[in-house]
């Protein structure tokens, strides 16, 4: 598993639960369900997406496989929006 | 996302050498009265080949921003100006000579973008809403140009009740939360110059399109996505982004926020009741 980080124009806050992602560049704002937002907070500190994952598995009781694969495919969506980059 | 230079053939530092003296004018007031907080404008008059001349036909509204931690230089049909910002916020803006009749649009925008600011720096947002008063609380209804909010406005105002902005409002905070300020701004009608000073804010309406009359309670995250949306100019500003972002979610926190359908014959209970809202919270 690959590093994802937040891309650089888009500011990140939690409100009420849920993730609000604002991607200045193209004026868009998004708002993101509870496993969402919990990946991008997680984000800010892990240093691999496979440390999210194991987190993930373990808040919300899940196997790892199947935190893995939210994970990707959550970091691959969140990437196509543009707001989380992979380096 | 326009810049200066579409506006300008010079930059704003070289265009204010060709200047000439700023005009007499008449001390405006920014957001209050209060010392130290009112808006000090420095106009003057540039030679109009210091400004591009544009096609206006389909042009719509646009005000190209350069922001820094301090400053925002901005620039729009026939306008540049630089707003700083501090304990005693100041603009200084440049129109072309010769064309007195573009006055009222400059300085409009300059307002425009300068209260936008100064809010943000109060506490507050300028928000792109129709807001209502009624029984000393204001709904303030949110929504881009075609949501419905001048169809709001004329709907409320038959009925009597106050609608001190259909365009801009400003919001700022209070002791309990946040109020609307009488503002400047208006639609067709324009601003209501006879409303209160400010009113506390019990509801913040996003327009929905639907054809019935009713209101649902709206996520806290749903509502700060739609407030963003319609906090024009600092919102897309990367030194107050992070700022506005957590205000637009102190204001949804601290204010119910509802999805509003209306029709226009509907009862128009339905535009102004908080309760509905504040018992879902």
């Amino acid at each position: 598993m690959s590093r994802a980080r937040r891309a650089n124009d888009v500011r990140f806050r939690v409100v009420g639960g849920e993730g609000v992602a604002l991607r200045q560049r193209a004026a868009e704002v998004l708002v993101l369900n509870e496993v969402g937002t919990r990946i991008v907070e997680l984000l800010e500190r892990a240093t691999s997406t496979a440390e999210v994952a194991e987190a993930l598995a373990l808040e919300f009781e899940v196997s790892l496989e199947e935190a893995t694969r939210d994970v990707e495919t959550f970091v691959a969506e969140l990437g196509r929006a543009g707001v989380l980059e992979t380096p | 996302m326009s810049n200066l230079a579409d506006y300008l053939t010079l930059s704003l530092d070289e265009l204010s050498s060709h200047a000439g003296g700023p005009l007499d004018l008449a001390r405006p007031t920014g957001l209050d009265d209060g010392p130290g907080r009112a808006l000090e404008l420095e106009l003057r008059l540039a030679p109009r080949e210091c400004f591009r001349r544009r096609d206006t036909r389909g042009w719509e509204l646009d005000i190209a921003l350069q922001p820094t931690a301090e400053t925002v230089r901005f620039a729009s049909l026939d306008l540049a100006a630089e707003l700083v910002l501090g304990p005693a916020p100041r603009v200084r803006a440049f129109v072309p000579s010769g064309e007195p009749t573009g006055l009222d649009g400059a300085l409009e925008n300059i307002l425009r973008v300068s209260l936008a600011y100064l809010a943000l720096a109060r506490g507050g947002l300028v928000v792109h809403s129709a807001s209502v008063v009624r029984a000393g609380q204001a709904a303030l209804f949110v929504g881009h140009s075609g949501a419905g909010k001048s169809t709001l406005a004329r709907r409320a105002r038959a009925h009597g009740l106050c609608v001190p902005s259909d365009d801009l409002n400003i919001v700022l905070p209070e002791a309990r939360g946040f109020a609307i300020t009488r503002s400047i701004f208006g639609g067709d009608a324009g601003p209501d110059l006879a409303a209160p000073i400010a009113t506390p804010l019990g509801l913040v309406g996003f327009l929905a399109k639907g054809g019935r009359d009713e209101q649902r309670p709206l996520s806290a995250g749903s509502a700060v996505a739609r407030l963003l949306a319609c906090c024009p100019f600092v919102a897309t500003d990367p030194y107050r982004a992070d700022q506005v972002l957590h205000r637009c979610g102190e204001l949804v926190q601290r204010v119910p926020a509802v999805e509003q359908w209306f029709t226009k014959e509907g009862p128009l209970d339905v535009l102004t009741t908080t309760r509905a809202a504040e018992a879902e919270r």
